[in-house]
């Protein structure tokens, strides 16, 4: 109880409050991660109490995989890696009018989620990582296949059109040293391009810089309006009814993010692009996926952030880092004296008593400090267009370059963003071109080093438990749509026309 | 003379109908692209060097890559056909992205793209903090902003980056090598 | 008038040219590896420190990129005017070799070392082998039967490794490596039998070894560590293989000498503090200081040390 009651203390409470402020603060500003959040926090905290500390990375990281959902949903500019999936739907609904809708909902769904997240790092923190412990490079190779053939749910109906664009993603994730011989492919003797294309400066280009290009195309006239055409209007009742009524969506989402977020080789970004993929792929209603509908919202925001209380899972029972973040605070936690790995439950369980109370409190506040930053970002956004466009075009350079103090990274940025602008005129989905790159190395990495160990034995691949429930899920998503029809017809004798139309 | 007059007439005319063939066969264009890119990838992924382990060799560094670009192939041979057989049936296909470009959009988009180019070579002579403020406040009037009111929303804008990303950061900008700031 | 002006002239001329006035503005510490990871602790420990010791801001700045290729670069191809210096790490002595980069470890001049960091042979506490003796001479019966794991392809755990089991006359592929991004996923992959063994410092898997779910067999350095004291060196077992990792300050080539001799100064001032012990104690990282001219000459005897390796290793490129 006293453990519990720790947080409270204003030495711990304080901290807290000013990190969740300061993440949200850094994941609405595109190019300024969580992890740089947290390695900036660290040799402040060292002055403060291990458990300030570490209360002020818990709350700065799960605010901030919440704020970078703000610019993705109001400008289509994910402010964090985990925003990805959030600009689909989330940005839909703002052409829409609803962008303030969205964010309510994202904010309760992101609390929900991550509470869920910390639950099941509380209530079966060992089994899990057990389970994750299985897994080796035959099953990151079907889990890696397995979120790509989310890239053909998320093609809207444009199936080839998006397969283009994942593979395209995948090329460009070949770029840069080989992982089995360091050979450097595709670099042109390029030192920049040694360790491949950056990710974030892509994904700022891709999604941030090819929408300013898209909404300056058309002259001056439409940017003297302000940038978002609606009051900002906050209502949690409304928000919360139609939580209530999806309750069981935001439930299978936390599920899966958790779930992917305790892998040491996944995290929050693929954890909210799978469970978008699987929340349309097993919707009543796929075709609205992608037009602004609410459980588009609902599903990814709910898994990034309880893919955060995944990623302390392997941390806390292993010593073995989740994400980025996680690896920085086992290396926080020895500055402060306590050795991770599998001895902190008995050695320093107080402290852990202590982190779990301090992340559940956060997803209290996090609504709280939520609204502010969605109340002050929709300040900002009553500025003209054409003044927020420029904005936008300087932060995007800035937080390219910011990422590891590279002009080059400003070049890529650019260049993906030409790239994006010109796909969407000929409606190639942007979507899986980033699933691509995210799940290339993956993919590839995990193939050929599996082939390493079995001397290139592919068996090995589809003989393990896992692997098997991998590819059944692979076979499911891309037959499903025929499979229902065939059972409705089976059934039902209804359908008869579908099929003949196809 | 007027031989020529006729010649450059003519060639006025073509160059004017870029715009229209581009818009009709952009799927066939895509689909070259796409080839190119393949035929590229697998040419030069040829020089790669081989993975061998105890006298097996096993998929090394060119695999993914060519792999990759033959599924691009058939899909670049997909949306060629495809465009073809559509552009002779009439069909048009149904395009998401229904935004119109106009004349000032593409000055917009130009400026906006060269002054990124030419923004690191800027900064090299005058500094980042400088530099960011210059291009936003010529961002912004080119956009449509009085010239005064970009001045200040800059000003604003470069003040807030200074703190956020050199002060709370300590992201280091870049100076200049005539004005060290 | 004029002459009282020329005279002044020659006098600020003079004072510039014989007595250095460093530092009067802030210094960029280059680490070539990513925030929040061990190098960059070390970094910013070692920024922190200097600022105290020199009167002037140090700022670290992470260039990440090219197995530590672009950092080193940007901090060798520095104005050397003693205000961008580099946390030099071993890659400056391998990166060469694998083709990397043509910057080789003669564009740096050496400060001081102050950390390293003996590679360690790891597997699972239930494991048969209870000695690196066990080990190598099973491997050496049954080749290309074993998966080891560290670190990337021709990392300093690979090379490591390489060099183990080339002093007991193993050929390097009778094990096969099986690269990672790290030493942290090599651990999951040991913990989880996917792989047999692991080479990587010993710090990086305590946590592991203090739960008794791995052991260390060996240390790979000259005599054995006094946190580790239990693990015996390989050369107590007659293999004369010493290895791992190490981290100093650089300078770009030919900076003065008294700039030099001010940053040699200060580094070995710090390295000798109680802060700086208490620092790497918790860090985990073993402390070994070099002055300038020991460090420059280690750095040319590693040079030609991991060329043989990258060669028996196959991974040299000339």
């Amino acid at each position: 109880m006293e453990n519990i009651l720790a947080v409270f203390n204003p030495n711990v409470f304080l901290p807290l409050l000013v990190s969740m402020f300061f993440g949200i603060f850094v994941g609405g500003i595109p190019g300024l991660t969580a992890t740089m959040a947290v390695a900036l926090i660290i040799p402040i905290s060292y002055y403060l109490s291990p458990l300030a500390g570490l209360a002020m990375v818990l709350g700065a990281s799960f605010t901030a995989i919440f704020s970078g959902d703000i610019p993705a949903t109001f400008l289509r500019i994910p402010g964090t890696p985990a925003s990805g999936a959030a600009t689909l739907d989330g940005f839909e609904m703002t052409k829409k009018g609803k962008g303030s809708l969205a964010l309510t909902l994202d904010l309760f769904c992101s609390a929900i989620g991550g509470t869920i997240g910390i639950v099941l790092l509380i209530v079966v923190a060992p089994p899990l990582a057990n389970l994750a412990l299985q897994f080796t490079n035959y099953e990151y190779f079907w889990l890696g296949l397995f979120g790509l053939s989310m890239s053909v749910v998320l093609s809207k109906g444009n199936v080839i059109k998006g397969l283009s664009a994942a593979i395209i993603g995948l090329l460009i994730s070949t770029i840069g040293m080989d992982i089995t011989t360091g050979y450097p492919r595709f670099t042109f003797q390029n030192i920049e391009l040694m360790s491949g294309i950056e990710f974030i400066p892509a994904m700022i280009g891709l999604f941030g810089l090819s929408e300013v290009l898209k909404r300056i195309q058309g002259g001056n006239k439409s940017l003297s309006r302000p940038t978002i055409n609606e009051k900002i209007k906050v209502s949690p009742l409304k928000a919360l009814r139609i939580i209530g009524k999806r309750f069981f969506v935001v439930v299978k989402s936390a599920v899966i993010g958790t779930l992917i977020g305790a892998l040491p080789g996944a995290g929050a970004d693929i954890a909210a692009w799978v469970s978008y993929g699987v929340e349309k792929k097993t919707s009543k209603h796929p075709e609205e996926f992608g037009t602004g509908t609410v459980d588009g919202v609902i599903a990814p925001t709910s898994a990034n952030n309880a893919a955060l209380g995944g990623t302390w899972i392997p941390a806390l029972v292993f010593g073995i880092p989740g994400d980025t973040i996680t690896a920085i605070v086992l290396g926080a936690m020895l500055m402060f004296g306590i050795q991770p790995g599998p001895l902190i439950f008995e050695e320093s369980g107080d402290l852990v008593t202590g982190i779990f109370t301090v992340a559940l409190v956060a997803q209290v506040l996090l609504i709280f400090v939520g609204f502010v930053g969605i109340k002050a970002y929709s300040q900002v956004l009553k500025l003209k267009t054409s003044t927020v466009m420029a904005g936008v075009v300087i932060f995007s350079m800035i937080g390219s370059y910011a990422i590891r103090n590279s002009f080059f990274d400003i070049y890529v940025m650019l260049i993906f963003g030409i790239m994006g602008f010109l796909l969407e005129k000929i409606d190639v989905p942007l979507a899986p071109m980033i699933l691509g790159i995210i799940l290339g190395p993956m993919i590839e990495d995990n193939l050929r080093v599996g082939l390493t160990k079995t001397g290139g034995d592919m068996s090995l691949f589809f003989q393990r438990p896992i692997s098997i429930v991998f590819i059944c899920l692979i076979v499911f998503t891309f037959t499903s749509g025929y499979l229902f029809k065939f059972l409705k017809y089976v059934f039902k004798g209804k359908g008869r026309n579908e099929i003949k139309n196809n | 003379m007027s031989k020529y007059k006729n010649l450059i007439y003519s060639l006025k005319r073509l160059f004017r109908q870029v715009p229209y063939y581009m818009s009709k066969y952009k799927n066939l264009i895509y689909g070259v692209l796409l080839i190119a890119l393949s035929v590229f990838v697998i040419m030069y992924s040829t020089g790669f060097p081989k993975y061998v382990v105890r006298g097996h060799e096993l998929p090394g560094p060119s695999f993914f890559p060519t792999v990759l670009s033959i599924f691009l192939i058939a899909i670049g041979l997909y949306e060629i056909l495809k465009d073809i057989v559509d552009n002779i049936r009439k069909k048009e296909r149904k395009v998401k992205d229904d935004s119109h470009i106009t004349k000032r959009g593409i000055i917009n988009i130009l400026v906006t793209v060269a002054g990124i180019i030419l923004f690191v070579p800027l900064i090299d002579i005058i500094g980042f903090k400088l530099g960011a403020f210059i291009f936003a406040t010529f961002l912004m009037y080119l956009l449509g902003i009085k010239f005064i009111r970009s001045l200040i929303y800059s000003a604003v804008l470069t003040a807030v980056i200074i703190v956020i990303f050199e002060l709370l950061f300590r992201i280091p900008f870049p100076q200049g090598y005539i004005l060290p700031f | 008038m004029k002459k009282l002006l020329l005279v002044a002239l020659i006098a600020i001329f003079a004072i510039t040219l014989f007595a250095v006035n460093y530092p009067t503005k802030s210094i960029t510490l280059v680490c070539p590896w990513g925030a929040g990871g061990g190098t960059d602790r070390l970094a910013r420990f070692m920024a922190d420190e200097l600022s105290k010791e020199l009167g002037q801001p140090v700022v670290v700045v992470n260039k990440t990129g090219g197995g530590g290729a672009v950092g080193h670069g940007a901090g060798a191809y520095a104005r050397n005017d003693g205000y961008t210096i580099t946390l030099v790490t071993l890659e400056i002595a391998t990166m060469h070799w694998l083709g990397l980069t043509p910057l080789t470890y003669e564009n740096l001049d050496y400060i001081a070392q102050v950390n390293q960091d003996p590679a360690g042979l790891i597997v699972k506490a239930d494991n048969e082998w209870y000695s690196a003796t066990d080990l190598l001479v099973d491997v050496a019966q049954n080749q290309g039967q074993y998966l080891f794991s560290g670190s990337g392809a021709g990392t300093i755990w690979d090379l490591s490794r390489i060099g183990m089991l080339n002093a007991v006359g193993i050929v390097p592929d009778a094990v096969t490596w099986v690269p990672t991004t790290g030493a942290a996923p090599s651990i999951v992959e040991l913990l989880g039998g996917h792989v047999d063994a692991i080479t990587c410092s010993i710090p990086e898997a305590y946590p592991q070894i203090a739960s008794g779910d791995l052991k260390a067999l060996a240390i790979m350095a000259d005599e054995r560590d006094s946190r580790f004291e239990g693990v015996p060196t390989l050369k107590e077992l007659g293999v004369d293989w010493a290895s791992g990792t190490w981290r100093g300050i650089a300078v770009p080539n030919s900076t003065s000498p008294e700039i030099k001799k001010i940053l040699e100064d200060a580094v070995l001032k710090i390295a000798s503090s109680d802060a700086f012990v208490d620092f790497m104690n918790k860090n985990g990282f073993g402390i070994k200081v070099r002055n300038a001219e020991e460090f420059t000459a280690f750095v040319e005897e590693q040079d030609s040390v991991w060329k043989e390796v990258l060669k028996i290793g196959g991974y040299l490129v000339e």
